[in-house]
């Protein structure tokens, strides 16, 4: 996993509640392979049927950062849902809340969600609503989201094993991997069988 | 001092395998389930990091997601094949299309008895939610973590909050645990168990038959659950004798006594508690694209007009768009072109056998199609063996392979653009059933009325006296 490093971007606003993960990748396309294909999956019915769609914009395109609304990727717990989001370039999403399997799902691909107070929330919503230029940078070394010409800035809520992770690049596997002994340990103790 | 430990705390702490202070907990996995819808990938990085499964004799293999279920002409799809072979790869049990023991893998780990009370059971899927039924302990994955279970049998898990959800009263006739938890749904949102495991108990719980209780279970998912489960009973002890992979003799004499202190402590704590009254549940049916869109089937389509938020307003109008519907209809004149009788949440005998009441000796409406769909082939079998596919072949219906089928249509088995699926399914998300296609999440009794009089119908029509 690349090691994630400070970002500066602007947003894609997507606020609907409760986006599921249905609309983010629909179901005939989660087991695509390649970049390419995952990209041009995500939220590919909506890109279809609305010209209009926030991603059929061609301003978005190099953007990496998602301002999303409440219980984001709410649904089915495919993790097909990140990939197509990191397929098409988001790094990160700023959001009110997300659903639990994909928050994770997120992180296990190097993808930050970044749950902001409502207050807060409210305030980008504004911003970008009223200029969608806007830049936000993400120091994730310093916990930090800043909008400046906004005068927004809040912390980010990832907790510490997560963010160490991003930021050394290394995936939970290898962390599970060196806990060999203890799980060893566990087996004989509990004596699991079928 | 009194103990004052909820089950889902009890589960929990007797699989932590290690926890660092401000890490999350390693948590022991005792039954692993693979399907084809989300194994590919895992399996690759397996084989790309050179790595072994760890406990092949923990892990079960089962193909459901991507089978073809109405039309049988059509290959089997290479995600089928190629989980039957990346599971005999490495050793892991595994049940193809035709074997005895395949079926939707939220219905075959409790029917052969590999879900049992006090086991950890993971799957990368939603629903998995379904074994708590049994008083196991469900975790939710994604396709990495499946990796991470093959190559360890552990998963790096938080703690959730704990949430009780105490059931009183008696379900009146007609009405079906599918329409108390839409019920539940409908009032309480989908968001009400975000970050929290459920357990659900008193005395309408108890009541329930097991199956009942894995609909319950199921759709705790669509509260926004991480997991929900339900204290084991007599009821599950009686379900899981004898069943394949149950205990047996005097392991099964021990098991008992372990699964009889499987509860929560009197007065246990819980961060949040609902009570619900299952007496003045309606039959229900969702009319929107989230599962808490419900109304009585002798209610009307809400007016957004009448909303105060905005977003939610917004959200109301978007749905009724997509639905094509007016606000104030009434739910039995909502359309309905196909039924779907299946899925994790209702595909089971019981589920099979109540619809068949209803269409017994009965033809369903010229323009409708109907398309049942057992759990597993254990189920179809017992279906078969009662007569009840009979029943939906002659009411004019369609009798499919076993799977997830039209629920999440990963079988290039879609519903059409526009049409109106009564569904005993869980999720009505918009395109959920195929581009296009509008869900209406029913139970499968009112699914079964509906595909008699082509639009929604409250059961209770159909039901002798």
């Amino acid at each position: 996993m690349e090691p994630f490093t400070n970002l500066r971007s602007r947003l894609i606003p997507l606020l609907a509640p409760d986006v599921d993960t249905d609309q983010i990748i629909p179901a005939q396309y989660i087991n695509v392979s390649g970049r390419g294909a995952l990209s041009d999956a995500l939220f590919a019915r909506l890109r279809e049927q609305n010209p209009s769609f926030i991603l059929n914009r061609p301003e978005m395109s190099g953007r990496a950062v998602m301002l999303v609304g409440s219980n984001f990727g709410c649904g089915s717990s495919r993790e097909a849902a990140a990939w197509a989001l990191a397929a098409w370039g988001i790094r990160a999403l700023i959001g009110r809340s997300f659903n639990a399997t994909f928050h994770n799902n997120c992180l296990q691909n190097g993808l930050l969600p970044i749950t902001a107070p409502a207050e807060t929330h409210r305030r980008l919503c504004e911003a970008v609503a009223a200029q969608p230029d806007l830049v936000v940078s993400i120091d994730l070394e310093r916990e930090c989201v800043q909008m400046p010409q906004a005068a927004i800035e809040f912390a980010t809520d990832v907790e510490h094993f997560a963010r160490d992770l991003l930021l050394r690049g290394i995936d939970e596997l290898h962390y599970l991997l060196d806990c060999r002994t203890e799980i060893e340990a566990y087996e004989n103790q509990v004596g699991v069988l079928k | 001092m009194l103990s004052r430990t909820n089950l889902y705390v009890k589960l929990w702490d007797a699989h932590v395998v290690a926890q660092q202070p401000g890490c999350p907990a390693l948590v022991y996995v005792d039954l692993h389930l693979v399907h084809d819808g989300t194994y590919r990938q895992a399996f690759e990085l397996l084989d790309k990091n050179k790595l072994c499964v760890r406990r092949p004799d923990l892990t079960v293999g089962t193909t459901d997601h991507c089978l073809p279920a109405a039309d049988l002409s059509r290959p089997l799809p290479a995600l089928v094949t190629g989980l039957v072979a990346a599971c005999e790869r490495h050793g892991i049990p595994v049940y193809g299309p035709d074997h005895e023991h395949q079926g939707i893998v939220h219905v075959i780990g409790p029917e052969l008895g590999l879900t049992q009370p006090g086991k950890t059971v993971i799957c990368a899927d939603s629903h998995t939610t379904t074994h708590g039924a049994l008083g196991a302990l469900p975790f939710v994955a994604g396709t990495t973590q499946v990796l991470h279970v093959l190559a360890t049998q552990c998963v790096l898990q938080r703690r959730a909050r704990a949430m009780s959800i105490e059931i009183h009263g008696t379900l009146r006739r007609g009405v079906t645990v599918k329409d108390l938890i839409l019920a539940i749904i409908r009032r309480e949102g989908i968001t009400a168990a975000a970050g929290h495991a459920v357990e659900f108990s008193g005395s309408a719980v108890r009541a329930l038959s097991i199956d009942e209780r894995m609909t319950l279970c199921n759709m705790a998912a669509e509260l926004g659950a991480r997991t929900a489960m339900i204290a084991p009973d007599d009821k599950t002890l009686d379900y899981l004798h004898g069943r394949p992979f149950a205990p047996k003799g005097l392991n099964w004499e021990s098991a008992v006594r372990r699964w009889r202190a499987l509860r929560s402590d009197d007065d246990a704590h819980f961060d949040t508690r609902v009570s619900v009254d299952a007496t003045e549940v309606e039959p229900m049916v969702t009319w929107g694209s989230t599962p808490a869109m419900a109304i009585p089937v002798n209610g009307v389509v809400p007016q957004p007009a009448a909303i105060a938020d905005a977003a939610q307003r917004d959200s109301l109008e978007q749905a009724l768009r997509y639905m094509d519907l007016a606000p104030g209809t009434q739910a039995e004149q909502l359309p309905v072109d196909i039924v779907f009788i299946g899925s994790c949440t209702n595909s089971r005998i019981d589920d099979l056998r109540g619809a068949a009441a209803i269409l017994r000796g009965r033809k369903i409406s010229r323009h409708v199609r109907l398309l049942v769909v057992p759990g597993s082939q254990a189920v179809r079998r017992q279906a078969e063996a009662e007569g009840l596919h009979e029943v939906f072949l002659e009411a004019g219906g369609e009798w499919g392979r076993p799977g997830c089928s039209l629920c999440v249509a990963m079988n290039d088995e879609f519903a059409g653009a526009g049409k109106y699926v009564a569904s005993t399914s869980n999720r009505n998300f918009q395109g959920r059933q195929g581009p296009g296609a509008r869900t209406l999440l029913v139970s499968p009794l009112t699914a079964a009325a509906s595909a008699l009089e082509g639009r929604i119908t409250d059961p209770r029509r159909f039901l002798s006296v």
